[in-house]
């Protein structure tokens, strides 16, 4: 079976649960960068949850779909048509064929994910399916979806489809402040700046994407300016800056959260 | 040796603050001795010029686990690594078409071409680590006449093999990227292949050296070499 691609939206790729063990060489991870959402996507549909769904970014994607499909929606919300019809959040539902899905504009969160009962079937590469953009491999030959792409999907025998109880991620999603660990290099800062980083709002701002989120706000400053020698940096690193904008960096973490499977 | 939590998933050894073959080398050894362990648990290892970032599951891992483990491969791993093992030899067609920046870079530095290439490919460098982009080597060895600020403006793309010169740095770009690095020539040989293992030509803690050819030769080698990275 395959889905056609009508229109991407704004970026959309495949993605998993990430590349690992080739850091070293200089390949991140990649993945999805909400990987709770992923993985709620893929068990809603009776998947495994690391197996290769769409990442829509944004703005979401029009597919056509020739046979039908089971399919479920999860992320950012995003008002999301089969049709003319409206069609649910957080819970698998069957398309039938010939059906337009009609992703529109994400007015909460920024990211969406659409798995498919299956799977999309795009080769591993280092052991995963994710798409590394910048290193132009692996997902859809190593892109971001384009109008045309036709995306083969895995056949299925199971019919097992599930939806979460409503209201179950309302924790989850409330605003709230992230919780942070002090890195290496804390003895650069002094308590001041702790005071302003934890005592003020920040805006993600428009210069994101899926390598760092940048933020806007009260800037963070160490003690004086030195010169760091290169480490690796963690998932979820803060960088303070000391930046015209008074803006500093933050690289989307990923909560080791696990899902209940229930 | 400090072992430092880095995030609620990784530590940082420290072996020091400095640019020094020597704390390389200790860096090196450790990171071989994880590779050696092989365990699931432990995500990702990132060498730097005198630390490894290990990055591991929380969910089956704990940061003092790991940092005993840490403790235990330093302590078996000391002087075990050949620092002759390997030297990879890169060809780079150092022609004024593949190194817009060549002309500059010989002016600023007071030389010739000639002696750019020579003194550019005389050195056996140290692949102190790969970062940035897949494939991408942070090179120690750089003589330092040739020692150079990157571009004011970075140019929006650079075709993946340009070989570049920045601050105290020289390196090739494997895969098509923007980039501000002082561009001096190319090689004609795949950098990153994500479908050969390793994917990439280089390690980290290997020796290079880079090996000045002609155009003829440019032009040819691609054919001549294997589509693969062996």
């Amino acid at each position: 079976m395959t889905i056609r691609v009508a229109k991407p939206g704004f970026f959309t790729t495949i993605q998993d649960l990430g590349r690992y063990g080739y850091a070293h060489l200089g390949i991140s991870p990649a993945g999805a960068a909400d990987a709770l959402s992923f993985r709620i996507a893929n068990l809603l549909v009776g998947n495994e949850e690391n197996v290769p769904a769409l990442e829509m970014t944004l703005l979401g994607a029009i597919l056509e779909f020739e046979e039908s499909a089971i399919v479920a929606l999860t992320g950012a919300s995003c008002e999301c048509k089969a049709g003319f019809a409206q069609v649910p959040v957080n819970a698998a539902f069957e398309l039938p064929a010939g059906t337009v899905l009609k992703c529109g504009s994400m007015t909460t969160g920024a990211r969406c994910y659409l798995s498919v009962q299956g799977g999309f079937d795009t080769p591993l590469v280092m052991g995963s399916a994710s798409t590394f953009v910048a290193g132009h491999f692996g997902g859809f030959k190593g892109r971001r979806l384009q109008s045309g792409d036709v995306l083969p999907v895995r056949q299925h025998g199971s019919f097992r489809v599930r939806s979460l109880r409503p209201g179950a991620l309302d924790s989850w999603r409330a605003p709230r402040p992230l919780r942070v660990t002090k890195g290496p290099q804390q003895d650069w800062f002094g308590p001041e700046a702790f005071e302003t980083l934890f005592s003020s709002a920040y805006i993600v701002s428009e210069q994101s994407d899926r390598t760092g989120l940048r933020l806007k706000g009260e800037a963070v400053h160490p003690r004086e300016p030195s010169e760091l020698l290169t480490d690796g940096i963690p998932l979820g690193a803060i960088q303070g800056r000391r930046m015209v904008s008074r803006s500093f960096c933050l690289s989307i973490s990923r909560p080791p959260v696990d899902i209940p499977r229930s | 040796m400090k072992i430092i939590p880095a995030s609620d998933s990784s530590l940082l050894v420290v072996f020091g603050n400095a640019i020094s073959p020597a704390l390389h080398e200790r860096v090196i050894a450790l990171f071989h001795a994880f590779q050696a362990w092989h365990d699931p648990r432990i995500r990702n290892l990132h060498p730097g010029y005198a630390s490894l970032l290990i990055d591991f599951d929380p969910l089956r891992l704990t940061h003092d686990e790991l940092s005993s483990v840490v403790k235990q491969l330093a302590l078996a791993s000391d002087s075990t690594v050949d620092r002759r093992a390997h030297v990879v030899t890169i060809p780079v067609c150092y022609d004024l078409e593949f190194g817009p920046d060549l002309l500059d870079v010989a002016q600023q530095a007071g030389l010739s071409l000639e002696e750019v290439v020579r003194l550019h490919s005389s050195p056996t460098y140290l692949v102190y680590f790969l970062g940035f982009s897949p494939g991408f080597v942070y090179l120690g060895g750089l003589p330092e006449v040739l020692h150079m600020p990157r571009l004011a403006t970075p140019r929006p793309s650079i075709v993946g093999g340009s070989v570049g010169i920045a601050g105290s740095q020289t390196g090739i770009y494997p895969v098509d990227s923007p980039g501000g690095w002082r561009l001096i020539g190319r090689t004609p040989l795949p950098m990153f292949d994500p479908q050969a293992t390793p994917p990439t030509r280089l390690q980290p803690g290997d020796r290079m050296k880079f090996s000045p050819i002609d155009r003829a030769t440019f032009e040819d080698l691609p054919r001549r070499a294997e589509a693969r990275l062996t």
